[in-house]
């Protein structure tokens, strides 16, 4: 990968994969963060990193970032759990204004990533399995239980309303 | 591929996501004809999928590129560290090269054009001109070693000419009748002085040649007027005689040294003082310079000498005034006498 060729992944991934983990983890500072990491370590390693595969290189990179900042986000909130102390604690977005991004909210990480992997950027049951690090039929039963999930709470949305 | 009633949802999920065949596709399209009241279920599953959104713009994103223009600043650093060595190296070639302390100014280019008349010289250069000694003719300001030269240099006739005046000279003041002690005073000095030539002029020694330039330099200043031996004080008989030709040698070597260094303003401020004697003291004696480091000044270890080192300014303001006294009453013409010191200048009536 040349420096124009990173150039270009940033014009053309930039935004979707900040829109992925944005979206999962709710918190636009720490997305931010994860966002430059992701890029900075593409850029350190752009001599391994083949063109074609440079966006779900970047994909992986970042969602691995994201689970290491969820795992230490919830360390603190288990440490205030004993605390009571006020801190940095992850919250699912508020800003979810219709009744699927609520339900996709409700959604585990793992089930919310494959959802916003396959609706969003089109990703095959391969692809985001690499990405994940799931084999292709977990990815099948996970994604298959989260629009299940999905299904239940929209349903259940709209027999209340 | 057996889609039924207890298994459609999987289908259908695999085609909302696309992730059937075309083949799986066609037969999931074929199971939804025989089985309408299921197509709201198929749309149900389209409904879930996440539709793509307005433009989701990374706020950052202007910190992630990797620039050009500075790549380029990258790569040409090498070239302005170069430059920026060479400069360095050039300040020092040049400061090395055109520095008189390098000793590796041309000064035989050097040439300085003395307008100045007679009465506008220097009250050492006058010595030398009373007392009939080559003096410092311009231009022959010379670079450290330059002296050494010419003295290796020098025609043994040029030498003996000097013999020869001195010889003169000396014979001349013998005659002119002043007293006993005095002539011998004055013969000492002369003596002293020209046995300088003399000797030098027989042994070869380089710094005699004090008295043909003067070394613009300190270091070339220091050997020049110390080389110029104790003769006077190692040839005088009594401790009397001794003080006095020390006497002499320091005030004369005082004399010279300011002459020969003029400090600037600032030097001035800083500098050990200078006593400057004017010409007409003298006028009948000629400035003798005493090497303490000559072996054959007898005097510089004696206690004399040593007492006369010790006084610093205080011995040397002492001397100034006693060697006022003595010539005073020779000169009687003389009304004023003037001392300077340093920037600051006496006068005595």
């Amino acid at each position: 990968m040349t420096e124009s060729d990173y150039n270009e992944c940033v014009d053309k991934y930039a935004d979707h994969v900040f829109r992925f983990i944005y979206k999962s983890i709710g918190h636009q500072e720490d997305a931010r963060d994860i966002i430059q990491s992701s890029f900075e370590k593409m850029w350190k390693s752009r001599n391994s990193v083949n063109v074609e595969t440079a966006k779900s290189y970047l994909f992986e990179i970042a969602y691995n970032q994201m689970i290491d900042h969820l795992r230490k986000v919830k360390r603190i909130r288990l440490k205030e759990t004993f605390s009571d102390n006020d801190g940095i604690v992850y919250q699912p977005s508020n800003e979810s204004k219709n009744i699927l991004e609520l339900a996709l909210a409700a959604l585990t990480e793992v089930q919310r990533s494959l959802v916003m992997l396959k609706d969003y950027e089109g990703y095959s049951y391969q692809e985001m399995g690499k990405i994940m690090r799931l084999s292709e039929s977990q990815v099948k039963v996970y994604l298959h239980r989260a629009r299940m999930q999905l299904k239940d709470f929209i349903g259940k949305r709209e027999n209340v309303s | 591929m057996n889609i039924n009633r207890q298994n459609y949802e999987e289908y259908f999920l695999l085609y909302a996501d696309q992730e059937l065949t075309a083949g799986q596709r066609k037969k999931v399209e074929e199971f939804i004809s025989n089985h309408p009241d299921l197509r709201q279920e198929l749309e149900r599953f389209h409904a879930l999928k996440l539709r793509q959104e307005e433009p989701f713009p990374f706020p950052g994103k202007k910190d992630l590129y990797k620039h050009k223009e500075g790549a380029a600043v990258l790569y040409r650093w090498p070239y302005a560290a170069a430059i920026a060595l060479l400069v360095v190296t050039g300040l020092i070639a040049v400061n090395y090269f055109f520095t008189p302390s390098s000793g590796l100014v041309d000064n035989n280019d050097r040439t300085i054009t003395d307008t100045r008349s007679l009465a506008d010289k220097s009250p050492v250069e006058k010595m030398y001109k009373e007392i009939g000694l080559p003096t410092t003719e311009p231009g022959a300001l010379s670079p450290p070693g330059s002296d050494l030269k010419d003295a290796d240099t020098r025609s043994a006739d040029t030498m003996k000419i000097d013999v020869e005046r001195t010889i003169v000279k000396k014979a001349d003041i013998k005659n002119e009748g002043l007293g006993n002690k005095d002539a011998h005073d004055a013969g000492v000095r002369n003596t002293d002085l020209k046995g300088i030539n003399l000797r030098n002029a027989i042994t070869g020694n380089k710094s005699n040649s004090v008295h043909r330039n003067i070394v613009p330099y300190p270091a070339a200043k220091e050997k020049a007027i110390s080389g110029s031996g104790g003769e006077a004080v190692s040839r005088a008989d009594s401790l009397y005689d001794k003080e006095r030709a020390l006497e002499n040698r320091n005030i004369t070597v005082k004399a010279i040294a300011a002459e020969l260094y003029k400090p600037s303003e600032s030097e001035m401020e800083i500098s050990a003082p200078v006593i400057v004697i004017p010409a007409p003291l003298f006028s009948d004696a000629t400035p003798i310079a005493v090497n303490d480091n000559d072996p054959d000044n007898e005097a510089a270890g004696s206690e004399a000498y040593v007492q006369t080192k010790k006084g610093g300014i205080k011995s040397i303001l002492h001397k100034a005034s006693r060697m006022i006294d003595r010539t005073g009453e020779q000169l009687t013409n003389v009304k004023e006498v003037n001392i300077r010191l340093g920037k600051y200048e006496i006068a005595f009536q």
